[in-house]
């Protein structure tokens, strides 16, 4: 008998035999803000920088915002860059990634996180490995809280996705809390001008 | 092995660091109220996890298989293990099959559960723990002390101490930030040469086939997405059965650690990259066996967020180290002894059964409830007589008249006023080491009330 058929035997075996049935979807109440400020706070609270940046000034931002960063990869038609597809494969690139420019799938207002799917990645490591991140969010696609979220992903067929929500931090050593851990040492959400 | 009163008493000789200790954790748990106080939908969410939970302990078989041919068909491979050697033994073997001898792990208190560390380095590969609370135990080489922030125990002096020893930091160095760097730079090294990436696993999706893996430092994402294998360690229970379902999990995970609204990185991995491959264990180890305690199951509900450790008084004042076992604090109470009951049975012990616990849970486990039903069972094993059973038996006779229980009352009256204290109070009687004998009253409460109630009467 291989282990798998010993375990799922036990389960049957032991599971209570009575069971419940899934609970309804909550009926959530509606949050004190609206989304997008909603998102715009937490984000804050999450150690986020937030700017807002018209479509002429992305070049003008890279130099005044990230002038010690040599090494920037674009995702985003914008901005171009100076590292592109031989990075990918390479650990020691990688590695001096200064900046990471991308565009979020979604944003969650609830929780200040950003969706980025495979799709949007060449290879999965970056928003990691980078230095420094900043990220692209559309107001429109900002939904209130996490559940919406899953509401828009199809199950059948999700490869890799990760929801970010701040530089990488960590609290370890005497509960002080360190922005930049192992990923980021900070994160930017970009947002587009409002005229 | 020392008992949790025994490691206890040795944890609070140290009356400042315990002070600080409590203190510590005490933050954690006021850091939560503060959140769950600003989310409405907390209770609403937390009934229906624990119906989720409920609903998925009731069908676990259907859920892991359909998990595993989602999984499978994702191009991922599912491995099952009955025990901790086991799994460890899979571990090994996907490592050797792939000739890797340099492995980097993320936060995973089930492969601490199977030892894995020890069996791996026992083969010459190096297994290099990459949360930084994890690391330091890992250079201290001491056993985590809490669910969430394994060196909480441990002084930022101490930790400069470890870096300047193994990591060459200044001495006397012991600024956070500067450690937290060197730790930094130190760890990228290893994310870098590894060639596995090792990981724990919080929630496995049984409609879609992934993980999902919830960190704030970037660990576990960047030694999985450097290495050419990745392994994800899990414990059969962690089975969720939709997508949809994470929408309220994550929400409920972080903030009983730390207070925290949502984790830095949730990362869903359904399918390997290109060129790469994938591994999901799934790991009984005793799991099925609590499955079939009516009155144990609801434990495997778990979703080892630390809510009730920092909650719990004495977990606070007696340090995760005096539970001697992977899982501290009241959920390890309840879990061990299901574990080996003769080497955990006075972890049930090891509460005020104040309840607070059951009251912070995310997924409504009634912790206090079932640290009762295990000291029910430990005591009905005990065959010997309790000195406090045998004083009640002994004492029995007395309450059964109220006559005798009147003579006796006087007899014990005038027995308080002779007997001198210290021979109740001394250092060797365990009864008189936190107690006082009260003032013997000068009469009993039935001649005390017959006196007043005729007083009564007359006014």
């Amino acid at each position: 008998m291989t282990s798998r058929d010993k375990i799922l035997e036990a389960i049957r075996r032991n599971k209570p035999q009575v069971a419940n049935s899934l609970p309804e979807a909550i009926n959530f109440p509606d949050p004190a803000l609206p989304p997008l400020q909603l998102f715009r706070e937490r984000s804050l609270q999450n150690g986020c920088a937030l700017i807002e940046v018209a479509p002429n000034d992305w070049q003008a931002l890279i130099d005044n915002r990230y002038p010690d960063c040599t090494n920037i990869l674009s995702l985003i038609p914008e901005v171009e860059g100076n590292c592109g597809r031989e990075t990918y494969g390479d650990k020691t690139s990688l590695a001096q990634l200064d900046l990471l420019l991308i565009k979020a799938d979604w944003a969650v207002a609830d929780s200040g996180g950003i969706w980025i799917s495979d799709q949007r990645l060449p290879t999965r490591v970056l928003p990691f490995i980078v230095r420094h991140l900043l990220v692209w969010v559309h107001p429109d696609n900002i939904v209130t809280r996490l559940s919406d979220l899953y509401a828009q992903l199809e199950p059948a067929g999700q490869s890799f996705g990760i929801l970010i929500a701040g530089p990488s931090k960590t609290a370890d050593i005497e509960q002080s809390l360190v922005i930049g851990a192992h990923g980021p040492l900070s994160m930017t959400i970009a947002m587009p001008a409002i005229r | 092995m020392k008992s949790h009163a025994q490691l206890a008493r040795d944890f609070l000789a140290d009356e400042n660091r315990a002070d600080w200790h409590n203190e510590t954790i005490y933050t954690f748990r006021q850091k939560r109220d503060t959140t769950v106080a600003s989310i409405p939908e907390w209770e609403l969410m937390r009934q229906a996890a624990s119906d989720i939970k409920d609903h998925v302990l009731a069908n676990l078989d259907q859920y892991l298989e359909q998990f595993e041919a989602n999984a499978t068909a994702n191009g991922v491979q599912v491995h099952w293990a009955a025990d901790a050697l086991e799994h460890n033994r899979i571990v090994h073997q996907i490592l050797q099959e792939n000739r890797i001898s340099r492995v980097v792990k993320s936060k995973s208190m089930l492969t601490e559960e199977c030892k894995l560390n020890e069996y791996l380095e026992a083969r010459d590969i190096e297994v290099v723990d990459t949360d930084l609370g994890e690391r330091i135990i890992q250079l201290k080489k001491e056993m985590p002390s809490h669910l969430i922030a394994p060196a909480v125990h441990l002084k930022r002096e101490e930790v400069s101490k470890l870096f300047h020893q193994h990591l060459h930091t200044e001495k006397g160095n012991a600024d956070p930030t500067y450690l937290t760097r060197a730790a930094r730079a130190h760890l990228r090294e290893k994310f870098l040469e590894a060639e596995a990436g090792i990981t724990g696993v919080n929630f496995g999706v049984a409609e879609s086939g992934g993980v999902v893996i919830v960190t704030n430092e970037g660990n576990a994402d960047l030694g999985v997405n450097l290495a050419k294998v990745q392994i994800h360690c899990m414990g059969i229970e962690k089975i969720i059965p939709r997508l949809e379902d994470l929408g309220i999990f994550l929400r409920l995970i972080t903030p009983g650690a730390a207070g925290q609204r949502t984790a830095i990185y949730n990362a869903h991995y359904h399918k390997p990259r290109t060129g790469t491959s994938m591994h999901i264990i799934l790991v009984d180890n005793g799991r099925t066996e609590q499955l079939g305690r009516a009155d144990f199951r609801n434990s495997l509900k778990c979703i080892r967020c630390a809510a009730c450790l920092n909650t719990c008084p004495v977990y606070r004042r007696s340090g995760g180290h005096s539970y001697h076992a992977t899982i501290p604090g009241p959920i390890g109470a309840i879990l061990m002894p299901g574990k080996d009951l003769e080497a955990y049975g006075d972890l049930p012990f090891a509460s005020t059964l104040c309840g607070a616990c059951s009251d912070v849970c995310p997924v409504k486990i009634d912790i206090h409830q079932q640290l009762y039903r295990w000291r029910q069972i430990i005591l009905e094993k005990q065959h010997r007589l309790s000195p406090k059973k045998l004083l009640l038996k002994s004492s029995l006779p007395f309450f059964r008249r109220a006559s005798s229980l009147e003579t006796a009352g006087k007899f014990m009256r005038q027995l308080l006023r002779l007997i001198p204290r210290q021979s109740f109070l001394h250092q060797k009687s365990i009864w008189g080491l936190h107690r006082d004998l009260p003032d013997a009253p000068k009469q009993s409460f039935a001649a005390w009330y017959q006196q007043n109630k005729a007083h009564d009467k007359q006014r």
